[in-house]
């Protein structure tokens, strides 16, 4: 640079010491190129750009010029155009550093920005080490900040969702979200059970598809409509396999936060068929309980006002008669008083006194209890002993074979038998018969207390409404199990299994 | 690739189904009113035809429109012609239903009024019917529709049984002879019923295989 400058000031003084000479930079390319050609008129130039200065040389001559500062303006130009590459070159390399680097560096971190999912990457440690303060530096600063938020924010909504996904699934609920189209929105797994969805995306489904009851429609019309939450009425009725279900149907409006626009509703499905279940058998209890108590009482109560009667009028030729009914019927209700004291003790716990059992004795006192003359019973005895509580064990017997009794018609046949299943180091005492047989239907239900096969008790058999009841609880206090094969019109089998220690 | 065609065809699949649900409940509705022998509850049964006659309008529009402005063809257009047929069924249905719970209520102003344990099973098997006659048009599913045309000779034959039973009540003098022909119209009702499902099954396989299987027939169309 001294150099050029050096040059120039002298090319410039003997400039000024020649008249004629002429300075315009308009003709500079044509004479520069005329002087690279050797003519007479030499001009050259260079024109030097670096941090905002401008210096301009021009060497302009007639032909009258030395050879020596020919030369020399030859290599000043060459200097002058050398450096200028130089210049243009650091230029642009700072350019690149100050500028495209740092862009393109931002370019890159965006797009990484839109890749999913964050939390296989961290981007805490690819920040750009810019030192020095200025506006590129607070940019990529800015846009760490909120690539670090967004990663954030895109990790704790990704476990939310895990979150709510497992939540979802767990659930014993059915769950369905519809949108205002009544289009589905989202629905959890046990609704796809419940309701027989397909592999379906929400998106390709209908909701009449998977829900035709007209209720639950027109709950969720009602809910989209007016924004609030709602019950279906009623309930839901489902034949789900073959098996009878009820769901009790809440829907409650999704709304958008900022506006509280309804966008959706969601339906929770509860399944409440066991509660159906439960409520139906109280109900049943209740009637039974109530019946088996007060048919006796009504028939003692009218029995001693007719015996009361009969003693004011002085004819007391049939009251005998009339209190020995009373007296029956006084028995009937001590006795189911009895058993259901026999029942509670079991159901709370009591605790079993095991002693060595003779089946052959313990089957001919109850024998000798029940009256069976018009009965053929056939015993068999495969086991002499067993461990058991023969109180226990007596009961069972009786209530079986006073069942067998009373709903096998007479002159058929009744088999009590007392087997060992070594198989399963048990012994089993069955009490089989050729009668009535009972339908399947009530099989499930026949160890409940006060349950009925004939509702509507036309039939008048006796008994307490609870001896199979007591005689399944008896079982599962030994730790063994009642076992009913029956058929309408093929009899009935009741095999009791008491486990024995090895 | 989203049409503009299968978004009306599936308003047109909601209409119907809707429809469909509406008599599947009044269906149930007299099941359990009869199983009750309730006849309070019996007269709300009238009350979903109202809905099903509109709805029949409704689904009858849509296709015309449709039709007008989509000019559906191959399994578009078999799915629109078998929903109009579809529609007329459901229609039939809902009236079928009704008079079968008019001549329930009469039937039940006699002094007898338990029903042979037949019809709970015939009503269970049209019940069953109906049901997944309209699941195998949700899914599609041509073996579901077999399976109720299958189902179509059980309620045959409950009906072949119930009719006698109700005959030889009425010779033996157990049951009125108006109470008896009430119920055999009800027999007869619950047995239609049967066979407008069989010919919404019929249509299923009709959309899913383009086979016309009507009246015996077989062969590929």
């Amino acid at each position: 640079m001294e150099l050029v400058t050096e040059l120039s000031t002298n090319l410039e003084k003997r400039k000024m010491r020649k008249k004629g000479a002429v300075l315009s930079p308009s003709v500079f390319p044509t004479r520069l190129f005329r002087w690279f050609l050797g003519k007479q008129i030499l001009t050259a130039g260079a024109l030097l750009i670096a941090l905002d200065i401008c210096l301009i040389i021009w060497i302009e001559g007639r032909g009258d010029l030395s050879q020596d500062a020919r030369t020399l303006a030859r290599e000043v130009v060459f200097l002058a155009l050398f450096s200028s590459f130089v210049l243009m070159v650091s230029v642009s390399i700072f350019m690149a550093r100050r500028l495209v680097i740092p862009l393109g560096r931002l370019i890159e971190k965006t797009r990484r920005l839109r890749k999913f999912p964050f939390e296989e990457e961290d981007y805490s440690h690819r920040e750009l080490a810019f030192d020095e303060p200025g506006e590129w530096y607070d940019l990529e600063r800015a846009l760490n900040k909120l690539g670090r938020d967004l990663r954030m924010k895109t990790i704790r909504l990704s476990r939310e969702k895990t979150e709510l996904r497992t939540i979802m699934s767990a659930m014993n609920e059915a769950i369905l979200a519809v949108t205002v189209e009544r289009k589905p929105l989202f629905y959890n797994p046990e609704f796809a059970l419940l309701f027989g969805v397909e592999n379906k995306a929400a998106d390709d489904l209908l909701i009449s598809e998977m829900i035709r009851d007209p209720a639950v429609l027109g709950a969720y019309e009602k809910c989209l409509e007016q924004g609030q939450s709602t019950r279906v009425e009623g309930g839901l009725a489902l034949d789900i396999a073959g098996d009878s279900k009820f769901f009790e149907v809440s829907i409650s409006p999704l709304k958008k936060k900022h506006n509280q626009e309804v966008y959706g509703a969601v339906a929770v499905f509860t399944d409440i068929t066991d509660l159906k279940k439960a409520d139906r058998l109280r109900i049943d209890f209740v009637g039974n309980v109530s019946h088996e108590l007060r048919t006796p009482l009504t028939s003692i109560k009218g029995y001693l006002q007719t015996v009361r009667m009969d003693i004011e009028e002085n004819r007391l030729g049939e009251c005998s008669d009339f209190l020995n009914i009373a007296e029956g019927n006084v028995d009937r209700l001590k006795l189911l008083v009895d058993d259901l004291l026999d029942l509670s003790k079991i159901e709370s716990g009591d605790r079993l006194r095991k002693t060595v059992v003779n089946t052959r004795e313990l089957t001919e006192g109850v024998l000798s209890m029940i009256e069976s003359k018009d009965h053929v019973i056939q015993m068999n005895y495969s086991v002499d002993e067993f461990t058991a509580d023969s109180t226990r064990v007596e009961q069972v017997l009786r209530n079986l074979l006073q069942n067998s009794v009373r709903y096998v018609p007479k002159g058929r046949n009744i088999w009590v038998d007392w087997l060992q299943d070594q198989s399963k180091n048990q012994v089993c005492l069955r009490v089989k018969d050729n009668g009535p047989g009972i339908p399947a239907k009530h099989h499930t239900r026949l160890f409940e207390r006060f349950y009925r096969i004939d509702e509507s008790r036309a039939r008048d058999v006796g008994g307490t409404g609870i001896g199979l009841s007591l005689v399944k609880h008896i079982m599962l206090r030994h730790g063994g199990n009642v076992i009913l094969n029956s058929r309408e019109g093929e009899g009935a089998e009741f095999i009791c299994e008491f486990p024995q220690e090895q | 690739m989203i049409r503009h065609v299968d978004s009306d065809l599936n308003s047109l699949k909601d209409l119907l189904l809707t429809m469909g649900g509406q008599v599947e409940k009044s269906l149930s509705r007299l099941d359990d009113s009869l199983a009750d022998s309730d006849m309070k509850s019996l007269q709300e049964v009238h009350e979903f035809e109202a809905d099903i006659n509109r709805l029949h309008l409704e689904v009858d529009e849509s296709c015309l429109v449709l039709l007008a402005k989509q000019a559906p063809f191959a399994s578009d257009l078999r799915l629109v012609q078998s929903v109009v047929k579809i529609n007329t069924d459901l229609e039939r249905m809902g009236d079928l239903i009704v008079n079968v719970a008019s001549s329930a209520e009469r039937y039940l102003r006699f002094t007898v009024r338990v029903l042979p344990p037949q019809w709970g099973q015939m009503m269970e098997e049209v019940r069953w019917m109906v049901s997944n006659s309209l699941n195998a048009f949700v899914k599609l599913d041509p073996a579901l529709s077999k399976q109720v045309l299958k189902h179509d000779d059980i309620v045959d034959c409950h009906n072949t049984d119930l009719t006698g039973v109700f005959k030889e009540r009425m010779k033996s003098q157990s049951i009125e002879i108006d109470a008896g022909v009430e119920a055999l119209a009800m027999v007869k009702c619950l047995e239609r019923l049967a066979d407008h499902s069989t010919n919404i099954a019929e249509e299923v396989i009709f959309i899913v295989t383009g086979d016309d299987i009507r009246h015996g027939r077989r062969q590929s169309v």
